[in-house]
């Protein structure tokens, strides 16, 4: 009897195996042609001489220069520093506003459903659209937010997306309003999870909201916070839409962030090898980083 | 059934993954007439046109003329590549794909000509004993004293003037003599008025008004050794002059106002700029009032040039390429030569690129074709003659034409716009063009 019921369970798990290959497969092609082999391609690029326009047979290997090269280069060495200050202002702030909306919806409050799909809109709204309302409302001469501080006797307000020293913190602003509907709503689950009777238990031993808030809910929803703060730096870094839609990396360079200087690198000046070799770092920047807070998460959160 | 249903489901997921990434070419068969016996024609020639292009009755045109003359030709429509955008028609010559025609402006074949995909032509003229300086003088384009384009067209920098405001302002229209930035700015100052949010002038925020001054007084780009020339006071000088026209002289609008507005290129059809100093294409704005609706009246005249100095104008030369991919060279240099000829003929309003034309031929053309399309707007034979048909004008390009040029303006606008806000002095913008279009131009060599 064990020997006929035996084959069944191979025969099943064959089957289940060739559907599931059948069902991968295509995004596997997809992932292999649009993502690995490109990216097997651009480290390949990134030792070579190749500009897109070019002739073919003039390009070189030419080992590490490109590499050597970044570290004297005005445009990258700044690009990468306005990425890591972008990052440096957009993540803790999108953590912090994202939580404390959701700590905030999390209660009974009026017309939660409607506030908790406001707060979550921008995150669904058109980037192109979201920055042409900006650009109106940011008008340094006559937007509305600079004629209200001007009323409120504010004699020099800020220059917002036409100063170098305010652009970036600008950009980041906005990116933090149009972005935050994630956060938020990941959190809000989070919350929602986090078992009632511990703080009952902690409120009984004599705990008051905020205790019960930093050494309950925080750590029980620590996991999440990892997993956003992962996300949100590789997004930040990532970061391209909305500096090219608002500022086009200016004025001057004060908002070229690395990926936008990559595709001014590949397709303004054309050095496809060179640009190959900033993606390259920007790769292992982002790994790093991931690799990092994965490890940290490990060792605080498992 | 589940294993049918799957393998369905498998074929949507794969069918949908290989239509992104299907083309977006189209391409249209065009010419009506069919090839005259003895051409020797296999299969139409492949032209290459911008996506702006299509539906152009000019193209249209010209294929038919193609037909008339025993030559099939087709279009591919390929998407306008836009300002930092990956040109398609040059990725796909590099990646072998065929065509055998191609128009673009000189500035924009200089990469196609750096990755070896455009056909020298010289034998082409010589084998058909054609005298092409004869018929288009300097115009044709070159590189490396090599033949490779035939010009089809100048396009010709004008001033364009609302003669309503000039009216409102109680200003007679101005004239084609002595007009210098100079008279530019007395006139624009009068024009404007702030509160009403009209300004004298409009000049969208592109690279080469940073430079046109100095070009005017016959600065150059490059010197001798192959370096930038951007440490000439006249560069210096261009630099403040532009700037100046909107944030000292209030002609323009401030650069900040331009930025934060993000006025478009076209905003001297909003009826409340009085003047416009663009390339010859913008009189599109006056002749499309489908477009451009508009119930005021446009005035036309050379480009200003320096007090002091020769009248001088901006070109962009279009050329149409044979590229290296052609399967039928010799007959897309026919029909190269045929087109650059006549295309000035065939409606669009263009300058032709012909030398060789008399002044019975471009009285004629001017009153046949261009006038007639600015008669609404009292534009006259002698006020086009005066702009487009000066010979005693001096063209220079528009743009840079050198190593390194995408860098060269890019340094413009980011320093320039630096400057225009007041966060960088004169010297130390200049300063920083000059570094980085000398590194640019030296990374240039090096690759």
């Amino acid at each position: 009897m064990k020997q006929l019921s035996q084959p069944v369970p191979r025969l099943y798990n064959a089957r289940e195996t060739r559907l599931a290959w059948l069902f991968i497969t295509p995004y596997l092609i997809g992932y292999t042609l649009f993502h690995f082999l490109p990216l097997v391609m651009s480290f390949l690029m990134s030792f070579t001489n190749l500009k897109y326009i070019s002739r073919l047979d003039k390009v070189k290997f030419i080992g590490l220069s490109n590499y050597t090269e970044m570290f004297g280069d005005e445009m990258f060495l700044g690009s990468l520093w306005n990425s890591v200050l972008f990052t440096l202002m957009y993540v803790p702030f999108i953590l912090v506003v994202g939580l404390a909306l959701a700590v905030l919806v999390n209660k009974k409050l009026y017309a939660r459903n409607l506030i908790r799909s406001m707060i979550f809109m921008p995150y669904v709204s058109n980037m192109v659209a979201v920055a042409v309302v900006w650009s109106i409302l940011l008008d340094p001469i006559s937007g509305p937010i600079n004629m209200t501080l001007k009323a409120l006797g504010i004699a020099d307000p800020p220059m917002w997306l036409m100063s170098s020293d305010s652009a970036l913190p600008t950009v980041a602003m906005i990116a933090i309003w149009q972005g935050v509907g994630l956060q938020f709503i990941t959190y809000l689950a989070a919350l929602q999870n986090v078992p009632v009777e511990l703080k009952e238990a902690a409120s009984i031993d004599g705990a008051n909201t905020r205790q019960i808030f930093f050494h309950v809910t925080l750590p029980s929803i620590l996991p999440t916070t990892f997993l956003l703060t992962i996300t949100s730096i590789i997004g930040s870094l990532k970061n391209f839409t909305i500096i090219q839609v608002m500022t086009a990396g200016g004025p001057g360079n004060a908002t070229t962030v690395l990926p936008l200087n990559i595709i001014n690198t590949a397709f303004s000046t054309m050095r496809m090898g060179y640009a190959s070799a900033q993606a390259m770092v920007m790769f292992v920047i982002v790994m790093v980083v991931t690799a990092v807070q994965w490890k940290l998460q490990k060792k605080y959160v498992d | 059934m589940k294993k049918l249903v799957a393998i369905v489901l498998c074929l949507c997921l794969a069918l949908t993954m290989l239509t992104a990434c299907g083309g977006a070419n189209s391409s249209s068969q065009v010419g009506s007439t069919p090839t005259s016996a003895g051409s020797g024609q296999t299969k139409p020639l492949r032209w290459a046109i911008k996506a702006s292009e299509a539906g152009r009755q000019e193209i249209q045109n010209l294929i038919d003329l193609a037909a008339e003359n025993g030559i099939q030709v087709e279009t591919v429509v390929l998407p306008d590549p836009a300002a930092g955008e990956a040109d398609k028609l040059l990725i796909s010559l590099m990646g072998g794909e065929s065509f055998d025609l191609f128009m673009t402006a000189y500035a924009n074949a200089i990469p196609y000509y750096n990755a070896g995909v455009l056909e020298p032509l010289d034998s082409y003229a010589e084998q058909a004993g054609y005298d092409v300086e004869k018929t288009f003088g300097q115009y044709p384009a070159r590189f490396d004293d090599q033949l490779y384009g035939m010009p089809a067209f100048v396009d010709t920098a004008v001033t364009l003037y609302n003669k309503a405001l000039f009216d409102k302002a109680g200003i007679p229209y101005p004239t084609a003599e002595n007009w210098t930035w100079e008279e530019f700015i007395r006139v624009g100052k009068q024009l404007t008025n702030e509160a009403e949010g009209i300004y004298g002038a409009f000049n969208p925020l592109w690279a080469h008004y940073n430079y046109m001054y100095a070009m005017q007084k016959g600065a150059e780009h490059y010197k001798a050794d192959g370096t930038s020339n951007y440490d000439d006071p006249l560069f210096k000088e261009a630099l403040k002059f532009y700037y100046d026209l909107g944030n000292v002289e209030h002609v323009n609008p401030e650069y900040l106002v331009q930025k934060s507005k993000q006025m478009p290129l076209d905003y001297f059809t909003s009826g409340n700029i009085g003047m416009s100093v663009a390339g010859g294409w913008t009189t599109v704005w006056l002749t499309d009032t489908e477009k451009y609706p508009r119930d005021w009246k446009a005035g036309m005249l050379p480009m200003p040039y320096p007090e002091g100095e020769k009248p001088s104008t901006s070109v962009v030369v279009s050329n149409f390429y044979v590229p290296a991919t052609s399967e039928q060279k010799e007959l897309a240099f026919q029909c190269a030569a045929l087109f650059a000829e006549n295309m000035y003929l065939m409606g669009g309003g263009r300058v032709p690129a012909r030398v060789d034309l008399t002044d019975e031929e471009i009285n004629s053309y001017i009153e046949s074709s261009l006038a007639p399309s600015l008669a609404n707007d009292g534009i006259t034979v002698e006020e086009i003659r005066a702009a487009w048909f000066n010979p005693e004008i001096r063209p220079f390009d528009e743009k840079v034409v050198g190593a390194a040029a995408a860098d060269i303006n890019k340094a413009f606008m980011d320093e320039g716009g630096l400057y225009a806000i007041g966060e960088q002095d004169l010297d130390t913008t200049m300063a920083n063009i000059k570094a980085r279009a000398d590194k640019a131009i030296q990374d240039t060599a090096e690759q």
